[in-house]
């Protein structure tokens, strides 16, 4: 700021306003930045949580998949093991193994309520 | 001073001034291309917006089908009967095989199917052809791994029935496109079978990714499975003695009904001939009918037990009245009738019953009159369908009250003129057993949505009252007597009181316009135990060539039907639960005190 200048008040108000301007435009400017900023940053966010949701969506399909596969295997075990229980196989394996069904002299009735008295 | 001011003030205008116009001018740029971007955007989205929506929408979205499996079939505790298999099948696009004769020779050799059958297929002028459908896991990656041309497959369901030949009759089987043809697959084909929907799904730009589509709560999809009140354990002890019985008698078949007389559910339903319907075609056709619902036949003696009761009911006389045998012949209008139990003289009610006397069922039926016997057959329900959920269910024959005179009156009073059902006999019976509720029976216990919704659930239903408790106990006592000292004493469950009836009717002869001598149905209904009975058992016998009376045929199978079953439902002789808590009481005592 030159003193001579500052001689007449007429100046120093130009020079004043000049300064308010100049404030202003970097304020301006800064919101405008700041702006860009938070433009830049929240379509960086909206891409990334759309990338997201299909990398998930991805994800998902895998796991998808493999569970099916899974419940599918499940499945199928469960079937082959009833097939392999069933009462006709049961009693074929007793008979190779020479086991037979205990008579009523063998067997001793608990009563479910665990009490001793009668149902 | 002052000039060198002023000429920097003018430089600085006129920097300002290209400053201004610089801005003015990257501004009007910009403004441009924003303009220009906009137009772009007006055009994309107003103007072509539409197309362009459906071109986006053809891209990324894709039309799929998503096809359910068809319903399970499940035993009371929730066993598998039924189910469908994944499976692929080999198929065929003949435009696209370039040497058929190769593709034919390795898929012969693979597939075990004649190689010119193939080949006629595979030059055929269709665009698709099936090869062989529902392939082994191991002949489908062999065939996979020659990566022929042309040669594709396609996922499809097999019905398969792990239990094999077990409740065959009632489950009944579904055919190749997994359409119910029999048993509870016909009859329920309807919420069992599967269903096919197309939606919209999501793909990648490789096309072949589908994002997340749930299809979990669309409607369409839910088809339904079914849970049988049939018990595997019952059902195997049922088929398992029915077989002994049939097998060992040289029979032509037979049936073995297990019902539960205080909710009319059925734990088993066997038939004979048995088939398996994982191949039901390699059987013949007659083994695959479900003889339990199906069969019409004279009940002979087991038919007694209901006129005693109507008698009784209607206080025609009482147990212990006597009525007059005839010793062993009695003629009625020219038609002379046997007893074949013996030549009976004096017999009260009870032991015309016992020792299965025809002519005393004669002269109680002549006491009722056919009027009121016609009208406790039809209360019975005889001669009506029973409603159970099972297809082919027959009626029975009860012959018009009207055409009936006293020789038909005579032979239906023990159970020969008239024809029923197993399933019509044993709920009758059951209402016996009861205490007089004729209860409708099911098979169906449960048809649940594969959402979880419960579609339909079977409550005991009673049709109608038939007779009171009071006449109802008197008959089992009387069906008591039958087992403790009459014909059917085959019957006895060690342990337990048994109440029941023999049968053994003779098969009418429709080409001599006779009753036959040598071919017979044995039967025996009965309950366990007497009091309060938990189960009713029916075993007929068809055509037994050795041994054909039920006392001989059918009690012995009864009491090994009735005696496993109360065992694996866990109910025993109330000795045995005695015997037990002694047992317990004396390691209670000896046991050492807690420290």
């Amino acid at each position: 700021m030159r003193i001579e200048t500052m001689a007449t008040g007429r100046i120093i108000r130009v020079e004043k306003d000049k300064s308010a301007r100049r404030d202003s435009v970097v304020k301006l400017f800064g919101v405008y930045i700041l702006c860009a900023v938070l433009f830049a940053a929240s379509l960086f966010l909206f891409l990334w949580t759309r990338v997201a949701v299909v990398t998930i969506n991805y994800e998902m399909v895998d796991l998808t998949e493999k569970r099916d596969i899974l419940l599918k295997e499940n499945r199928e075990l469960k079937i082959q093991y009833e097939t392999v229980i069933t009462p006709k196989n049961l009693e074929r394996m007793g008979d190779e193994l020479g086991l037979d069904y205990p008579g009523q002299s063998q067997l001793i009735p608990v009563r479910e309520d665990g009490e001793d008295t009668k149902k | 001073m002052a000039k060198i001011q002023k000429n920097k003030d003018r430089r600085r205008t006129n920097a300002e001034k290209w400053l201004r116009f610089r801005t003015g001018v990257v501004l009007v740029v910009f403004l441009t291309f924003f303009l220009i971007i906009l137009a772009r955007i007006v055009n994309l989205m107003l103007i072509n917006g539409d197309t362009l929506y459906s071109y986006a929408e053809r891209q990324h979205r894709v039309i799929s089908t998503f096809i359910t499996r068809r319903g399970n079939i499940y035993d009371v505790n929730g066993l598998n009967l039924a189910v469908s298999l994944e499976m692929e099948s080999v198929c065929a696009y003949p435009e696209e095989i370039k040497n058929p004769e190769k593709a034919a020779d390795l898929l012969s050799a693979i597939l075990s199917i004649d190689k010119k059958l193939i080949l006629k297929r595979l030059k055929g002028s269709k665009n698709f052809v099936w090869v062989k459908r529902r392939v082994t896991p191991s002949q489908a990656k062999r065939i996979k791994d020659l990566k022929l041309d042309g040669i594709g497959f396609v996922k499809e369901d097999k019905r398969f029935y792990p239990h094999r030949t077990l409740a065959s009759h009632v489950i009944g089987f579904a055919g190749i496109d997994s359409q119910g043809l029999a048993g509870i697959e016909y009859k329920l084909d309807g919420d069992l079978k599967s269903t096919r929907i197309h939606y919209v799904a999501v793909r990648d730009a490789k096309g072949e990714r589908l994002f997340g589509t749930d299809l979990s709560e669309t409607s369409a999809l839910r088809n339904c499975d079914v849970t049988l009140t049939v018990d595997v354990w019952a059902q195997y002890i049922a088929e398992r003695e029915l077989i002994s019985a049939v097998r060992g008698s040289f029979a032509a078949g037979g049936v073995a009904v297990v019902m539960d007389p205080a909710t009319g559910e059925i734990l088993a339903m066997a038939s004979h001939p048995e088939f398996d319907p994982n191949v039901f075609r390699k059987y013949p056709k007659s083994s695959w009918r479900n003889r339990a619902v199906s069969m019409n036949f004279e009940p002979g003696s087991t038919f007694k037990i209901f006129l005693v009761s109507s008698v009784l009911e209607d206080e025609i006389a009482t147990v212990e009245d006597t009525l007059y045998c005839e010793g062993g012949g009695y003629e009625v209008m020219n038609t002379m009738f046997h007893d074949h139990g013996g030549n009976f003289g004096m017999l009260s009610v009870s032991n015309i019953v016992t020792y299965s006397s025809n002519i005393g069922a004669i002269k109680l039926g002549m006491k009722l009159g056919k009027k009121r016997y016609f009208d406790y057959l039809s209360v019975f329900g005889f001669g009506k369908s029973t409603g159970i959920m099972l297809p082919g269910e027959e009626r029975g024959l009860i012959p018009p009250v009207s055409s009936t005179n006293d020789v038909d009156l005579a032979a239906l009073s023990f159970g020969h003129g008239l024809s029923v059902t197993p399933i019509q006999l044993i709920t009758a019976a059951a209402a016996i057993a009861n205490g007089g509720f004729l209860m409708e029976p099911h098979i169906v216990k449960r048809i649940t949505r594969s959402d979880g919704d419960i579609v339909y659930e079977a409550k005991p239903k009673i049709v109608r009252r038939v007779m009171g408790d009071e006449t109802a106990r008197k008959v089992r006592e009387i069906m008591v007597n039958v087992v403790e000292s009459g014909t059917g004493s085959g019957a006895k469950v060690p342990g337990f009181s048994v109440a029941g009836k023999t049968g053994t009717a003779q098969i009418f002869d429709s080409e001599t316009g006779t009753y036959s001598e040598t071919e017979f149905i044995a039967s025996f209904v009965g309950f366990i135990p007497s009091v309060e009975p938990k189960l009713v058992v029916l075993v007929v016998v068809d055509r037994p060539k050795s041994n054909f009376y039920g006392g001989g045929v059918a009690a012995p199978a009864f009491s090994k039907i009735a005696g496993d079953t109360m065992r694996y439902l866990k109910i025993y002789p109330e000795e045995m639960l005695i015997r037990g808590d002694e047992i317990r009481q004396r390691d209670k005592n000896s046991l050492p005190p807690l420290m």
